[in-house]
């Protein structure tokens, strides 16, 4: 199994050496660049024209990408245009905003959607089967960024629980009134992703389970007069799980990613918005780190769910 | 100060834009439809509240905005609306100013000029002192000028005006250390020498002169070339307005209490909040009472909610307009000169003047203004009363005048129903216009019908909507695939023209050059001019009559703001004049 992960890993090299010239040049493509925005009777056009020519947007493409490498092999990320501060720098800042974000999501939404998917694939067509498919079509269906803004409409803005905006108030001094804050402006957006993102999870699980009910070592096992709650936990669960461990190496890679929507509404500052930012205001340095960031996560992702795939299920060897 | 980026966000906000617009759509309505007046908002320009201010008391401000701001507290570094939002507070600028722009005496500086030896003498007012309890020197304004200038700091407002300034140019060439036309007689007198004077230079905003200091003992030890990355930028900025950032959130929120140091009269609030509002949850933070004053309020936001319970609105005309201009040229990077083609396909007056007249912009500024928009009647915005020509009335739509100059013109309607050029051929018009506010393409299509009706065939560049980079990147590179385009301006408060429309302007986007117009604006920033004001005025209006007449750039519409205050507040205006002790007068009410 170390071999097949060595081969991978290895095999990711040219992968990303690809993946970069294809981004470089297609950041390049985009019509205008970083300065466009800067054009007001207030500056001189001399002066964007000679920033211009300082930043290397005049030589040709190759030989940016050349001094780009040259300088990601030195550690260096460069500059962000639009913020004027290091890409690296930048990034870290949104990276931890958006990953505590994400983990408390993705584990809000296992604990809501692991018990929903049990309840509804043991107790199928019951009344409770039939409620909690009826949320899973409504989450599923409704538009999220509606979703979100009903949701700072009445708990942030109505009710005044939680703050509307930001990821910590300005106020707050010491650790502690910091790490509170912290969680006071993430818990409403967090638990509303959740909310939407149960759907393929519940669903996955409730079928499983429906299906290995029927399977003949649910059968046997019953035969031999296993009490259920084993036959459950053991032969049916663990087998029904398999598919949610298959996508648990994207969702852990998946943390990084962001969220537009949730970020635009709650002016939460994290890599979803800075993406989007980054391509609008054509701020070439942050757009191809974060791309570059996201492929090898990507990456990464695939691997992982390969491992821990193999781990839960014995039949699968990576070999 | 950017080009009006009308980017509504990038995830759309939800948009109405279902309304149809029936001016131009229906063929059956009068071609005289402009009898709509624009309902103009009339909004009081201060809030004035009588009753007994409390002392202390916590300001919370919003500030409408969907993407984080990028918190560069210098002016010389930044040009980023929303950072000079937020430092407002804490920022204060050198010099006090009137109504009309004008430096006055009072502020933390006095300026004063010498046209005779040319020379700006600035006397710092001594009582001055950062928020670290340095005093303000001539030092520090003399840095916040070899900030701009040096190279390595890599400000992007370093401009030609700022080249007037003697050894400027040496310095930010690297041949000289300091700034030869920089002279600091003593500690607190800072001399500027030009190599001519212009008219525009007692004003604020000229960019001529710059109006702020940066604290120089306290970053003196920051490389240029690390200044705009480094903390004391950044988190802990030293600043001598009224109140001193406490703390911030990088990109979100700032936090503000009184600077104990301040020069002037004692703010009364204990704090001061402001955080960013996205604008999709703005209307609903109205609704809430959530802020005390909301800046930067979006105009549909202000159309849902005209009179939001518990806040005043106050309002005022803002130094902007949006245009239309057609391409009848290129700029030669080689010359620095805008070159017109005298054979352009819109290089024709009646063509331009029949299609101004065409558009129904009174009635678009209804449906869609809320009344913070209404018609441009030429290119100096209603903002600057004193230049603005009152006298022409722009261009109302009038389809019969518009058919009727095409006629003339020997635009001869073909079978289809669309003219052809006076030559006999085909003629299809390219309009670029940029994505961004919901309303924008429904705006767009209701043009083109508009065009339509008077026989020009018209098509949107790219059949879509052009995202504000690529808009620019098209409109500045003179592509072929453009014929006329809606662009917008947000000005400086000195509003001379020549760096919009002079020949050597790379921004005249439209590249018309033209005798007269180059007499106009020589003029406008001539010596003549200096001492002569009223001679001065009188070219502004000229050269307004004779913009309009020409119809290279078509005036379209002037911008309002609207500013909800809540009733608590008092002391809050937008008087041009009381805004540069605007924060020390700010208080809440019991």
């Amino acid at each position: 199994m170390w071999k097949t992960i060595l081969r991978r890993v290895l095999i990711m090299i040219p992968e990303i050496i690809i993946l970069s010239i294809l981004i470089f040049i297609m950041a390049k493509l985009m019509p205008g660049d970083p300065f466009t925005g800067s054009i007001t009777p207030q500056t001189s056009a001399s002066q964007i024209h000679q920033l211009k020519v300082e930043a290397g947007l005049y030589d040709p493409w190759p030989e940016q990408y050349v001094r780009w490498v040259k300088n990601i092999f030195h550690g260096d990320l460069g500059i962000s245009y639009q913020y004027k501060t290091s890409v690296a720098g930048l990034i870290a800042s949104r990276a931890a905003n958006t990953l505590w974000l994400s983990l408390i999501t993705v584990v809000l939404s296992y604990v809501i959607a692991i018990p929903l998917g049990i309840i509804a694939g043991r107790f199928e067509n019951s009344r409770a089967d039939r409620g909690i498919q009826l949320y899973n079509y409504i989450s599923y269906a409704i538009p999220p960024f509606v979703f979100y803004l009903l949701g700072v409409w009445l708990f942030g803005y109505t009710l005044g629980w939680v703050p509307t905006s930001g990821s910590v108030s300005v106020g707050v001094s010491g650790t502690g009134a910091f790490i509170l804050s912290r969680i006071h402006h993430m818990i409403l957006p967090a638990v509303l992703m959740a909310l939407l993102s149960t759907t393929s999870t519940v669903q996955y699980l409730r079928s499983e389970i429906i299906d290995s009910k029927t399977q003949d070592y649910v059968k046997t096992a019953r035969a031999k007069g296993v009490p259920e709650k084993t036959v459950f936990n053991r032969h049916i669960l663990r087998n029904s799980l398999l598919p949610i461990a298959a996508f648990a190496g994207y969702s852990i890679t998946g943390l990084l990613g962001g969220s537009v929507f949730v970020e635009t509404v709650f002016s939460y500052p994290g890599m979803g918005q800075l993406f989007i930012n980054s391509i609008t205001n054509r701020d070439y340095s942050v757009i191809t780190v974060l791309v570059l960031l996201f492929g090898l996560l990507n990456l990464i992702g695939t691997l992982l769910s390969d491992i821990i795939l193999s781990i839960v299920d014995p039949r699968v060897r990576i070999e | 100060m950017k080009t009006k980026k009308v980017l509504a966000g990038t995830v759309a906000v939800l948009s109405l834009s279902a309304l149809a617009l029936t001016g131009c759509s229906n063929s059956k309505s009068s071609s005289s439809s402009s009898s709509s007046k624009t309902t103009k908002a009339t909004l009081p320009v201060a809030y004035k509240n009588t009753a007994t201010a409390k002392k202390g008391g916590t300001l919370k401000v919003g500030v409408v905005s969907d993407s984080a701001f990028k918190g560069i507290f210098a002016s010389e570094l930044s040009d980023d609306a929303i950072d000079s939002e937020v430092g407002q507070f804490a920022q204060q600028s050198l010099f006090k100013y009137d109504d009309n722009y004008k430096f006055v005496k009072g502020g933390a500086a006095d300026i004063s000029f010498d046209d005779s030896a040319k020379t700006a003498t600035i006397k710092i007012n001594k009582k001055v002192k950062w928020s670290n309890g340095l005093p303000l020197t001539a030092k520090d304004v003399e840095y916040a000028y070899e900030i701009i200038a040096n190279p390595a700091s890599k400000s992007n407002r370093y401009t030609d005006s700022l080249k007037n300034i003697k050894g400027m140019e040496e310095y930010h060439a690297g041949k000289s250390d300091t700034i030869s036309g920089i002279t600091m007689p003593d500690k607190y007198t800072v001399v500027l020498h030009f190599k001519q004077m212009t008219p525009g230079m007692q004003t604020s905003g000229s960019g001529y002169i710059w109006e702020n200091a940066e604290p120089y003992e306290y970053l003196k030890d920051v490389p240029f070339s690390k200044l705009q990355s480094s903390d004391k930028v950044r988190k802990n900025p030293v600043t001598y307005g009224p109140y001193k950032f406490s703390k911030l959130v990088q990109g979100e929120s700032a936090e503000f209490v009184p600077n104990t140091y301040y020069w002037g009269k004692k703010p009364s609030l204990s704090k001061i909040t402001i955080e960013t509002v996205s604008t999709s949850t703005a209307g609903a933070a109205l609704k809430s009472k959530k802020y005390d004053i909301m800046l930067d309020e979006p105009a549909s936001v202000y159309g849902q909610n005209k009179k939001p319970k518990g806040y005043t609105m106050v309002g005022k005309a803002e130094l902007a307009y949006s245009y239309m201009g057609f391409k009848v040229g290129k700029y030669d990077s080689k010359t620095g000169k805008n070159v017109e083609d005298k054979n352009a396909k819109m290089n024709n007056k009646s063509l331009r003047q029949a299609m101004a007249y065409a558009l129904n912009v009174e009635q678009v500024s209804n449906k869609f203004g809320y009344g913070l928009r209404t018609r441009a009647t030429s290119l100096i915005p209603a903002a600057f009363k004193e230049y603005k020509n009152t006298a022409l009335k722009g261009f109302p739509q009038n389809i019969k005048k518009a058919n009727s100059l095409l006629d003339k013109a020997g635009y001869k309607k073909g079978k289809d129903g669309y003219r052809k050029t006076p030559s006999g051929k085909k003629l299809v018009v390219h309009l670029a216009a940029m994505s961004g506010s919901a309303n924008q393409e429904a705006i767009m299509k209701n043009y083109i019908q508009c065009w339509k009706k008077i026989g020009i065939k018209a098509q949107l560049t790219n059949g879509r909507l052009l995202d504000f980079n690529n808009f620019y990147d098209k409109v500045e590179n003179d592509t072929k695939d453009i014929d006329v385009f809606f662009g917008a301006w947000s000005l400086s408060s000195e509003p001379s023209p020549a760096d919009l429309y002079s020949e050597g302007a790379p921004y005249n986007f439209t590249r018309f050059v033209s005798k007269k117009n180059n007499q106009y604006l020589k003029n406008i920033d001539s010596q003549k001019a200096v001492t002569n004001h009223k001679w001065r005025v009188k070219q502004f209006k000229e050269w307004q009559a004779y913009m309009n007449n020409q119809a290279y750039v078509v005036p379209i519409q002037d911008y309002y703001d609207a500013y909800p205050v809540k009733n608590s507040v008092k002391g809050f205006t937008l008087q041009t004049s009381k805004g540069y002790t605007l924060w020390e007068n700010v208080s809440l009410t019991k």
